[in-house]
């Protein structure tokens, strides 16, 4: 293995066109997001809904072109090297899992039906036994056991838990170096949560397979993680090794995020008595913002700034670059740095 | 606690089945609690445990196959399964209402929202301009300026709507107010932002609330009395403090051991093994046994009721748990 990122993303932006016949008007879903991902890490992508972190991983897996940006595998500069549709070849290193595994399913189907297909597509199994083999081995790995029961049934048949992961050993099958997961455990229920998330953490340590983790629920990105990325308003806004993001939280939002975010230990600590003592904020003044801006008319300077405790007039007038604060970790806030 | 005042909401053996081709389906099984005046009580449970359709029930809002098979609903002593439509009307709205999940799909999208919340009012004979005045002050109350009683839901925020139908709520003062997952489609940094206003209105206005979700960290933040529910039982109600403290139904454990947080060391969660009961077929026993670690025989023949647990010290509050392990100290 080579110390060279697995995947790199240079000044991706995504940008989609709204209104009428076309419309001038334009959504800045990402912009300028650049990132790598090592072999056999996990990248963890955070953030509210709207921030583009599912657009970012969808233009990762190439489901939809970017506006502007490189995408290098393996150093290549795959979106110039292949127009349009992604090759057998991408596919075959980068796998996607969705959300929502009541959809992502042929209902149709058997499970064992939607194993096959891919192992001959990507030319890992020809003949029956090799398929019934690789089909067993597939649920096996996922932990979906007895294999050979579990292969006959269809989608709705087996739990969402089970079913995510059937769509894990569907990526398997093309024995990908990177899997893009879009909140992966979102849908499922509470207590089966932490099997599938053990599972990729698995899936890293043995078969040396790198994620990126989309979530909105740091937590999930601290357990699974070995670093992430805040998104914010379609801008990653700090990014480097999870317990040092999460522990230091240079950047505003990125604070602000962690205190909003329920934690069940902090409030054992505390004692319950938390319940009715906590910070009430009163009948809430309606001056106060608590959403993100709009993405068609995004201000000029840093997209937080209006929300920002910390805002200063640099932030109104350009958006920050990444600062450097070590250690790999990085923020987009004119706190650590200034441009003149 | 509750004991002391008589409880606003008292509900006794609640059953309720959906009929399915396959078979009926016993969401909520012998449910029994009850809610102080100004109390919070958090109901929390997986998806299919049973936590809304109870809520339901107890507005009488379940339509077929649902069907309440048993039990009673004593809302300030008169039974709300036993009401007839018209006194369902006086009921729901000025003395108990609900807030849904969902507000987009709750908001009517052709119609502005301060009509939406003058009409909840006129249809109980409040005349149309203490209405609009009142939902003028309904917004003041849940922080949205009002001018956007003009708006249609489509041009508020999530977090928007979401108050609109909390000012909804709020319209007739009742003294119960039943939140559905009131925050679980919003975004964190609003949820907390929500969250907050329930509590501070709560105190304000002093109703009493049953509060639904899923999220157990959720309820350690607003209610005082915590009942978890699983396949249609409440398998153990104990004080906020006490449960997070020390949970004592192996599924309130399982549930516990299934949020990864963000302080503290990075240690290995498990969650809870095999996945909720087909209620259609449910196994026998105690409902949880498949999954539970620490299962005995016994737990496979019959369910455990939910009883009272011997406290440590005489003067710590009750504590309710249905578990072998529990049940009359070790046996």
């Amino acid at each position: 293995m080579s110390d060279a990122p697995l995947l790199e993303a240079r000044g991706l932006s995504k940008r989609f066109s709204v209104g009428l016949f076309g419309g001038s008007r334009q959504v800045h879903a990402v912009t300028e997001a650049s990132f790598s991902v090592d072999r056999g890490k996990v990248l963890a992508l955070v953030g509210e809904s709207g921030s583009g972190k599912t657009t970012t991983l969808r233009m990762l897996g190439r489901l939809v072109g970017a506006t502007e940006g490189e995408i290098l595998l393996d150093g290549v500069d795959v979106l110039k090297a292949e127009r349009g549709r992604a090759s057998l070849a991408f596919r075959r290193k980068v796998q996607v899992i969705f959300q929502d595994p009541f959809s992502s399913l042929n209902p149709v189907r058997t499970i064992g039906h939607c194993l096959e297909r891919p192992l001959l597509i990507h030319g890992h199994a020809r003949t029956e036994a090799e398929l019934r083999e690789g089909v067993r081995g597939l649920l096996e790995t996922v932990e979906l056991r007895p294999a050979d029961e579990i292969a006959a049934r269809y989608p709705h048949q087996l739990s969402g838990g089970q079913r995510q992961r059937v769509a894990i050993a569907r990526a398997l099958a093309a024995r990908p170096e990177l899997i893009l997961a879009d909140e992966p455990i979102s849908m499922l229920d509470v207590s089966i949560r932490m099997g599938v998330l053990n599972l990729i953490e698995r899936l890293k340590s043995e078969l040396g397979i790198a994620f990126v983790y989309v979530t909105h629920d740091l937590a999930s990105a601290r357990y699974v993680g070995d670093s992430v990325m805040v998104m914010y308003a379609g801008r990653i806004v700090e990014g480097g090794p999870c317990e040092t993001v999460l522990g230091e939280r240079a950047h505003p939002y990125t604070r602000l995020l962690v205190s909003a975010a329920p934690d069940p230990l902090k409030i054992a600590a505390l004692g319950a008595s938390a319940a009715s003592e906590q910070g009430a904020p009163g009948p809430a003044t309606a001056a106060r913002r608590v959403e993100p801006p709009s993405l068609i008319d995004l201000p000029p300077g840093c997209p937080f700034a209006e929300r920002c405790p910390e805002a200063m007039k640099a932030c109104a007038l350009s958006v920050p670059p990444p600062f450097d604060l070590g250690g790999g970790h990085w923020a987009r806030c004119f706190l650590y740095g200034r441009v003149d | 606690m509750a004991t002391n005042a008589s409880p606003v909401l008292e509900v006794r053996g609640l059953s309720v089945e959906y009929l399915t081709p396959r078979g009926a389906a016993r969401a909520v099984d012998g449910v029994s609690f009850s809610i102080g005046p100004g109390e919070v009580l958090g109901l929390a449970g997986e998806s299919g445990s049973g936590k809304s359709t109870a809520a339901h029930a107890i507005l009488r809002l379940l339509k077929a196959p649902a069907v309440i098979r048993a039990g009673e609903v004593l809302f300030k002593g008169h039974d709300t399964l036993v009401m007839s439509e018209e006194e369902l009307s006086s009921f729901r709205w000025k003395e108990a209402s609900i807030v849904f999940q969902s507000a987009m799909n709750v908001l009517n999208p052709v119609m502005r929202v301060g009509d939406q919340i003058g009409d909840a009012m006129l249809c109980r004979g409040v005349s149309k301009r203490a209405a609009r005045s009142r939902a003028e002050e309904l917004f003041d109350l849940v922080g949205i300026e009002r001018s956007r009683l003009a708006a249609y839901p489509h041009q508020l925020s999530g977090g928007m709507r979401q108050r609109t139908v909390i000012a909804m709520a709020l319209a007739l003062e009742p003294s119960l107010i039943v939140m559905d997952e009131p925050t679980t489609a919003l975004d964190v940094v609003v949820q907390k932002d929500i969250l907050g206003q329930i509590a501070a209105l709560r105190a304000s206005l002093g109703f009493s609330m049953l509060f639904i979700t899923h999220d157990l960290s959720l309820l350690a933040e607003i209610a005082g009395r915590i009942a978890v529910m699983y396949a249609g039982r409440i398998v153990e109600l104990s004080p906020s403090r006490e449960l997070f403290a020390s949970p004592l139904h192996p599924y309130t454990k399982g549930l516990m051991g299934s949020f990864p947080s963000l302080s503290g060391e990075r240690k290995l969660l498990y969650g809870i093994p095999g996945s909720p009961p087909d209620l259609v077929d449910p196994p026998p026993g105690c409902p949880f046994h498949p999954r539970c670690p620490e299962a005995m025989p016994r737990c496979r023949d019959s369910a455990p009721a939910l009883e009272e647990v011997r406290p440590v010290a005489v003067s710590a509050p009750a504590r309710l748990c249905a578990c072998y392990l529990c049940s009359g100290g070790a046996r």
